[in-house]
């Protein structure tokens, strides 16, 4: 609020981009190695999971609930995945297990929110619990699974220069967005999102759409789980839970209202970017390891709030207009 | 709302009550060994700091066999996956479930010592396991070094590569999980370690919570920076996984006598890492002794159960294992994570 | 507060579904009792209590901004940094009461802080809590090292290991925060604004209440709640480190939408978060004391969730 007084009328407008130009001459002069193609290139693929799962969180999002189980789902089928690559040795039956189990969990969640009207948040809290547990059990005692090197042709074949992982999740995304731009079901979700209410008084099965949400981002994080696994050659104990916040700090930083029916999707894209590029960041300009949290924190709260500013100079340049004719 | 009221009072009405005939509850049983041997089963606890790996798996499957054929009817193993005060209230359960002994793998050696308190009230004997506990009356520690197990690894890194002009031997120091003890004595070895050796240097250490996934992008952007990374210590050997799989896409993977090679050592001697090590992928895994304290934890239970001296400290022994002696441990059973 | 005087007679679908939350706290409590003898003591039931008031008094404070319509995600990284921060004040000072108050106060401007981001500069509750959650813990994790502060004076520890009427200090302050916040929901005007706060932000501000100062209040009050959670969580552990409490924030919300809150405001009682928590706690305490092994607590703790929440809502459907 103070900010403002000290720039220019629509000040706010510049405020982002030149604190990014100034970031990025810091981030240049700190760690140059950041701007080279090769680390671009490696920050998308070390987002391609983060940005997989980002995708069934917008949904989410967009429909105005939210998923705190998206680590645990992914963690969780990696597992089920691996497990049956090592017992089949066969690529496309661990896939499909996966993408089902995904999309199995994922209906646990809608049933619970849609049907039983149970909150999203405590909805996916319970499947979190229950899915973390799960995929350490089905582990078993040796603690690690080494899937072997075939497994990794998923995630570790280089096509074009860039690894199948980040590709992957390039195609994921354009999906993604022809289903939301052009059909229908993309429509419900940002109405949803806006007004359930309304929706359902126009005769839209409203609970079919966010049952198939949730169905929808669970079988993303079966992608991601196998992605996951593959890159890594296996799984362990407790990898990739608690992923879910950089999902929604993903999410949200690109800009999709936390209150649902509002943001542009493209925006998501840039979302993951910055995440990942963060993470990545912060390893490359050697940051004390107990401040990873904060700066995380820092950023994130000043990239809402500067949207959130925006936003609000924007509702009131258009009252101005509205007033004045 | 009057209802509300009176429903409450009479809450704390019978809340007190029960407090009241608690307490004189407690007068009587004044002497907890008496009230102990009353229950006639034989009971013991095991708080674990987490279940999350092989080597814990291990030892605490070890627990319970050796608990189970010595004679103990009921065997309570929780684990409080490294947060101190579900360790503190589960070992407080355990109090409440008459455990005879308790036994102990704490997540943090400070953090532990009111629930010790509470044990030495009740008159449960404890048992430290794999971690020191800094206060409060122990029967018996079973111990590892994991200072001195870090230092190991440094100090063959050091070896490897004496005769190196100085500094010139970058290493990378990768952080596991922030909150756990063993973490923070096995970092605090390696850079002693690192420290007495003068071609040595740590460039870059790296938080990853010990999350295979964090430390695989550790590991790819760590190399960007420091391209000429020599040597890289984990302080678990599970969490070389990753590392390895990092080094193959970035393409800085050769094997041990390979022009090119990255060192790569951990601490724990899990099986795959310990097969490594013949085929050259890894340098050295100390091999903690995981059987022995999950084995000896429950023979000192026993034995004091029986009315035996129990020794104040047990050390087990810390095997490094290279190339050249894998073999020959695996062959003997010195290996908890190999055997041949 | 809904009373339903003229509707005195309940059908048994009725009755279970009004009462759902309880009959699960029976049930659970029942099924414990059978399988575990010990769990039926009356030690034990205290134990639940001495163990978990801090979680408790967290919970009654994350009441008050569910109540709004918000989620507080900062607790547990709040309560790890003003208990390392309070600590090292206690060890260098050899004053309790100083490093109390200071936790109070931080925690209570932390509270207002979080509550100013969400009601004056409008950011989701979730997001400004997240981000604050990373970076008390963040400031926390920097001012330890990651190294666990004990030596705290014995007037703090010695909270949970005094006994009066045969319970300890730190449940009594429990029960005195229950009472002060039950005063303040049942027989002053503010449950009333609360409640309309969280419904409907904008016909309460047609109402003439003001919106702002309330959700910043309930906020505090939340923050507030943490930092005695934060003393009591001290003197329990008589120790502070920056790891302590990880799933704190969660837990809390999850046990006030058990008791029966809305998560979207306006709607839920103080008893109701208090039960919530209970049973919380109290499954945690039994599956301790089945022995049951981690994972499979998770596992249970999920489905437990899962099923104890659909039940309420199915209360909330019937409109009872």
């Amino acid at each position: 609020m103070m900010l403002k007084r000290f720039l220019p009328k629509s000040g706010i407008d510049y405020l982002k981009p030149s604190i990014v130009v100034l970031f990025a001459v810091f981030i240049a002069i700190k760690a140059p190695v950041f701007f080279t193609i090769n680390n671009l290139i490696s920050v998308l693929s070390q987002g391609a999971v983060i940005g997989i799962a980002s995708i069934g969180m917008s949904m989410v999002i967009l429909a105005g609930e939210i998923d705190i189980s998206v680590g645990a789902m992914v963690y969780c089928t990696g597992v089920i995945a691996s497990e049956l690559y090592l017992s089949t040795n066969n690529l496309i039956i661990s896939t499909v297990a996966a993408v089902v189990c995904g999309g199995f969990f994922g209906l646990i969640n809608g049933f619970g929110v849609a049907k039983l009207k149970i909150p999203s948040l405590i909805t996916t809290l319970s499947v979190c619990n229950i899915l973390s547990g799960l995929g350490s059990i089905l582990i078993g005692s040796e603690g690690t699974l080494s899937a072997g090197e075939r497994y990794k042709i998923i995630a570790q074949t280089k096509i074009l220069g860039l690894l199948s992982s980040a590709w992957i999740y390039i195609l994921l995304f354009l999906l993604f967005l022809i289903i939301i731009r052009k059909t229908r079901f993309g429509r419900y979700i940002y109405a949803i999102g806006d007004n359930q209410d309304a929706l359902r008084a126009c005769g839209i099965r409203a609970d079919f759409t966010i049952i198939m949400i949730f169905v929808l981002t669970g079988m993303l994080c079966g992608i991601g789980g196998l992605v996951n696994t593959s890159r890594l050659g296996g799984t362990q104990f407790n990898i990739s839970l608690g992923m879910e916040v950089y999902c929604i700090a993903a999410v949200v930083v690109g800009g999709i209202s936390m209150s649902g029916g509002r943001g542009n999707v493209l925006g998501v894209f840039f979302g993951v970017f910055i995440v990942a590029a963060l993470d990545n960041l912060l390893r490359l300009m050697g940051v004390n390891v107990y401040m990873y949290n904060v700066v995380w924190g820092i950023v994130i709260f000043g990239v809402v709030m500067i949207d959130i500013l925006k936003k609000k100079q924007k509702a009131r340049d258009l009252e101005r207009q509205v007033f004045e004719t | 709302m009057k209802k509300v009221l009176v429903l409450l009072l009479a809450c704390l009405m019978i809340f007190g009550m029960f407090a009241c005939s608690s307490t004189t509850g407690g007068g009587t049983g004044s002497d907890p060994a008496q009230a102990r041997k009353d229950d006639g089963v034989n009971r013991i606890g095991f708080a674990l700091a987490d279940i999350s790996g092989q080597a814990v798996q291990t030892e605490s499957s070890a627990f319970e066999s050796t608990a189970k054929e010595l004679g103990f009817d009921e065997v309570i193993m929780l684990s409080a996956e490294n947060s101190v005060e579900t360790q503190i209230t589960q070992v407080r359960d355990m109090i409440t479930s008459e455990c005879d002994v308790i036994v102990i793998y704490s997540v943090d050696a400070d953090g532990i010592v009111p629930a010790v308190q509470s044990c030495n009230e009740a008159g449960i004997p404890v048992i430290a396991v794999d971690r020191g506990i800094k206060s409060g009356d122990i029967l018996c520690s079973i111990a590892s070094n994991n200072i001195s197990d870090g230092r190991d690894v440094a100090n063959y890194f050091g070896t490897l590569t004496a005769g190196e002009p100085e500094k010139s031997v970058k290493c990378l120091h990768i952080i596991g999980n922030l909150s756990s003890t063993a973490q923070k004595e096995r970092a605090d070895g390696f850079r002693l370690g690192v420290d007495s050796w003068g071609q040595l240097t740590i460039v870059s250490e790296v938080a990853t919570e010990a999350d295979a996934d964090k430390i695989y992008n550790a590991v790819v952007d760590s190399f960007k920076t420091n391209p000429d990374i020599k040597a890289i210590f984990v302080p678990y050997d599970a969490l070389l996984s990753p590392v390895v799989s990092a080094l193959k896409e970035i393409g800085k993977y050769y094997p041990v006598g390979e022009e090119g090679h990255v060192m790569l050592g951990a601490v724990d001697g899990a099986t795959e890492q310990l097969e490594w090590l013949s085929q050259g992928v890894n340098d050295i895994s100390i091999s903690l002794d995981f059987q022995g304290f999950g084995a000896k934890a429950a023979e000192a239970a026993w034995a004091w159960l029986q009315g035996n001296s129990v020794a104040e400290t047990i050390q087990t022994i810390s095997i490094p294992c290279v190339m050249g002696n894998v073999d020959y441990l695996a062959k003997n059973g010195y290996l908890w994570g190999l055997s041949k | 507060m809904r009373e339903n005087a003229d509707k005195s007679r309940l059908t048994i679908k009725e009755f279970a579904l009004k009462y759902g939350i309880y009959i699960g706290f029976v049930l659970v409590f029942t099924v414990f009792a059978v399988t575990r003898e010990k769990f039926l003591t009356v030690q034990n039931l205290i134990n639940i209590l001495d163990q978990y008031a801090y979680f408790i008094v967290c919970a009654m404070g994350m009441y008050f901004v569910v109540m709004v319509g918000g989620v507080d995600l900062s607790s547990g990284g709040l309560i790890a940094l003003s208990s390392v921060i309070g600590a090292a004040i206690m060890t260098s000072t050899k004053s309790a009461l100083l490093g109390c108050a200071v936790v109070l106060v931080m925690c209570t401007l932390a509270g207002i802080i979080n509550g100013m981001s969400v009601a004056k500069l409008g950011l989701p509750a979730f997001i400004a809590t997240l981000a604050f959650e990373n970076i008390w813990r963040g400031t926390a994790y920097t001012y330890t090292s990651a190294q666990t502060l004990s030596g705290i004076p014995s007037s703090i520890t010695s909270l949970y290991f005094t006994k009066m009427i045969g319970i300890r200090l730190t449940t009594l302050i429990m029960i005195g925060v229950f009472i002060i916040l039950f005063y303040l929901m049942t027989f002053t005007g503010y449950s009333k604004k609360l409640y309309a706060v969280g419904g409907n932000k904008e016909a309460a501000k047609v109402m003439g209440i003001k919106a702002t100062i309330m959700m910043v209040s309930a906020y505090a009050i939340c923050g507030c709640c943490s930092g005695i959670s934060s003393v009591l969580l001290v003197s329990y552990m008589a120790s502070a480190s920056a790891s302590v409490a990880s799933s704190l924030s969660l837990d809390c919300i999850a046990a006030v939408i058990i008791g029966g809150a809305s998560a979207n405001g306006g709607e839920g009682k103080l008893t109701g978060a208090v039960v919530g928590a209970l049973l919380f706690a109290m499954i945690k305490n039994g599956l301790n004391l089945m022995g049951l092994s981690y994972f499979y607590q998770l596992v249970a703790t999920g489905v437990i969730i899962y099923i104890a929440c659909a039940i309420d809502r199915q209360r909330v459907k019937a409109g009872l």
